[in-house]
């Protein structure tokens, strides 16, 4: 498949990009971190709770 | 285990019957604001005669079994709980890991320093705090308490650098 002389190939882009940064946890990670922190300890429960179920429903879904 | 674990149905059984534990693992991590997974809720309890009778009762309230891998039914009693130092329950609420110890030996009077009382759905619950959860995890020294360290010490971090939001 052709495409413009300006554009990379995804594969070739991959290439020349910068390598992969390991992961920090100072960045997008704190907004989750700040938000859990701004939550009350039973908000923070419900909030795991919720996940749980969601998971759970999810797993439960592709099993039947 | 096929329905999610229902965290505050099995801390309010817990202290409806008076049980003096404290609240460890995942779930003590997320009341101290980690945004981490957990599916099971562990507790370290007070081993004396009096919290016993207590816990054991608290078990049979949410038909608590060991988790045993051949599926036979065995539930905790009286002389297993005053033995055992590890009880890997199904409760009808979900799974419920009971133990005497963490760590490398830290028992109820060990941790009970360095906990803190929260408010959680109108439960007041002692929750072991964020150093001693950090510390129990480098002790234990599995693959998924490694994996959590890193946020953990992090939030422990903000904490104590007061921009936790608390």
């Amino acid at each position: 498949m052709s495409h413009p002389a300006d554009v990379p190939a995804a594969d070739e882009a991959s290439t020349e990009s910068e390598p992969l940064q390991p992961h920090v946890w100072e960045g997008d990670d704190d907004h989750v971190i700040f938000w859990m922190l701004s939550l009350t300890p039973t908000q923070r429960v419900e909030v795991a709770q919720n996940f749980v179920q969601g998971v759970m429903m999810l797993r439960n879904g592709l099993r039947s | 285990m096929d329905s999610a674990p229902e965290f505050i149905e099995i801390l309010k059984v817990l202290s409806r019957h008076e049980v003096e534990f404290i609240l460890v693992g995942g779930l003590a991590a997320i009341v101290q604001g980690a945004p981490v997974l957990t599916f099971d809720v562990d507790i370290v309890f007070l081993k004396t005669a009096e919290n016993l009778p207590r816990l054991l009762a608290a078990l049979q309230e949410i038909d608590a079994r060991y988790l045993d891998p051949a599926g036979r039914h065995i539930v905790p009693d009286a002389e297993k709980l005053a033995s055992f130092r590890m009880h890997q329950l199904i409760t009808s609420l979900g799974p419920l890991d009971v133990m005497e110890k963490i760590g490398t030996e830290m028992s109820y009077a060990d941790l009970v320093h360095d906990t803190q009382i929260s408010e959680v759905a109108g439960v007041k619950v002692r929750v072991l705090g964020l150093e001693k959860i950090i510390l129990s995890k480098e002790q234990a020294d599995r693959d998924k308490d490694r994996a959590t360290l890193p946020l953990l010490r992090r939030i422990l971090r903000l904490k104590q650098e007061g921009s936790g939001g608390e």
